[in-house]
């Protein structure tokens, strides 16, 4: 009797301990991605332009916005994911994680800030919150892989394909475009801006991204040795990254409102402004993330 | 033999890019601002009218803080005005002018009267 009873108590005691070890992996888990979801977007829950776009962007930009950001940070979640099967479900359910973590992070340091209160009408509350879900979403699931692995003991080093290659580049693209792109002077440069200007721009957006390729040595379908000529890496790597630079430099132009009644010059020496942010973030993505 | 054909396509565009730009600066001098303005519309609302206008730039060059005025011959105060942040080269920006009478009755005329370089 006596032994039995000690038995029933170390059993429960026992349960006990394995739900405690839950509850701390989840706040741990939570903690971390709070964590990233700050670093990554402090920068922009404290820019003036991001809080007025919040209600000056146009309704349906801001929703498609949302929506791609779904399958992009599924998509980078099992790009990031340190287990070499990880299923697909997984990967939405970090996304979904991740964009609560940002959601709320957002919500808590605007109201903080005095940006969202409630004499404010629910559209502005919500606009204003939802533009800085995306980049703080980005930062609580980059912040797995920054402030250290998911499950240590599980590390395998991931097959790098030329298409996630070029995913992550994307991401790294987004991210430091995004962090630029609300602000007035991106714009105020292009005015400045002379075409001779805008060429240079490009040309030491080449050079940087180059440079970043050459040092990280990028992998893809092939490896980037020593005997590989720089020729090699700049049409497969260089090239294609500066293009998906300032494809995302368009993107997030459009989606922020900066080509609207603009001429088609005046759009293409922006997304050559925003490029040179946007391709360092491409090309340091490697390093980054 | 994707990543080559990826290269290749994205090097071309950056060849058209650039071709672009050196068109640009070859055959745009920036030359000053050309501001042109046009009424589009007169609206009624809550006893006040409305009137929308559009700003076009024309010019190879960027304008800021361009100030729009209202005159009219029937008011010797001025009626009212806009200042546009920024109107870049190419560009259209909207604004609109607000009325206690009819702005045909009153003879309305804007014009730009100062603008500043970026």
């Amino acid at each position: 009797m006596q032994r039995r009873i000690r038995t029933d108590r170390s059993a429960s005691s026992a349960r006990n301990g394995k739900t405690s070890i839950g509850v701390y992996k989840l706040l741990k888990d939570t903690a971390r991605a709070v964590g990233g979801a700050l670093v990554f977007s402090l920068p922009m829950l404290m820019t003036m332009e991001m809080w007025s776009l919040g209600f000056t962007i146009d309704r349906l930009r801001l929703a498609l916005l949302m929506v791609l950001a779904v399958p992009l940070l599924t998509e980078l979640s099992h790009q990031i994911g340190y287990e070499h099967t990880v299923r697909r479900t997984d990967d939405l359910m970090d996304a979904m994680f991740a964009i609560g973590v940002g959601g709320a992070t957002a919500l808590i340091l605007l109201i903080c800030f005095g940006v969202v209160h409630h004499a404010m009408p629910p559209e502005e509350a919500i606009g204003k919150v939802a533009i800085q879900t995306v980049p703080a979403a980005m930062g609580a699931l980059l912040a797995r892989s920054q402030f250290g692995s998911r499950s240590e003991d599980k590390i395998v080093e991931k097959k790098e394909t030329y298409p996630g290659e070029m995913f992550l580049m994307g991401i790294g693209a987004l991210f430091l475009g995004f962090n630029v792109a609300p602000t007035e002077e991106i714009v105020l440069i292009a005015y400045r801006m002379t075409p001779w200007h805008a060429l240079a721009v490009v040309a030491l957006s080449l050079f940087v991204m180059h440079g970043f390729v050459f040092a990280l040595g990028f992998r893809g379908g092939a490896e980037l040795g020593p005997d590989t000529p720089w020729w090699s890496a700049l049409v497969r790597f260089t090239l294609p990254g500066y293009v998906l630079a300032l494809l995302i430099s368009l993107y997030v132009l459009w989606t922020f409102e900066r080509t609207e009644g603009a001429a088609f010059s005046q759009i293409l020496l922006t997304a050559i402004v925003l490029g040179l942010p946007s391709s360092v973030g491409a090309a340091a993505a490697r390093l980054i993330l | 033999m994707v990543e080559w054909l990826t290269g290749i396509a994205s090097g071309c565009l950056l060849l058209a890019l650039v071709g672009y730009l050196l068109f640009l600066a070859v055959f745009e001098n920036g030359e000053a601002p050309t501001l042109v303005l046009a009424p589009e519309s007169v609206t009624q609302t809550a006893g006040r009218f409305h009137m929308r206008f559009t700003l076009t730039n024309q010019g190879d060059s960027a304008a800021a803080e361009v100030r729009v005025k209202a005159r009219s011959p029937e008011e010797p105060s001025p009626a009212g005005e806009v200042v546009f942040d920024y109107v870049p080269a190419g560009s259209t920006r909207r604004g609109t002018l607000v009325f206690a009478g009819d702005p045909a009755v009153l003879r309305i005329a804007l014009e730009v009267v100062s603008y500043r370089e970026p």
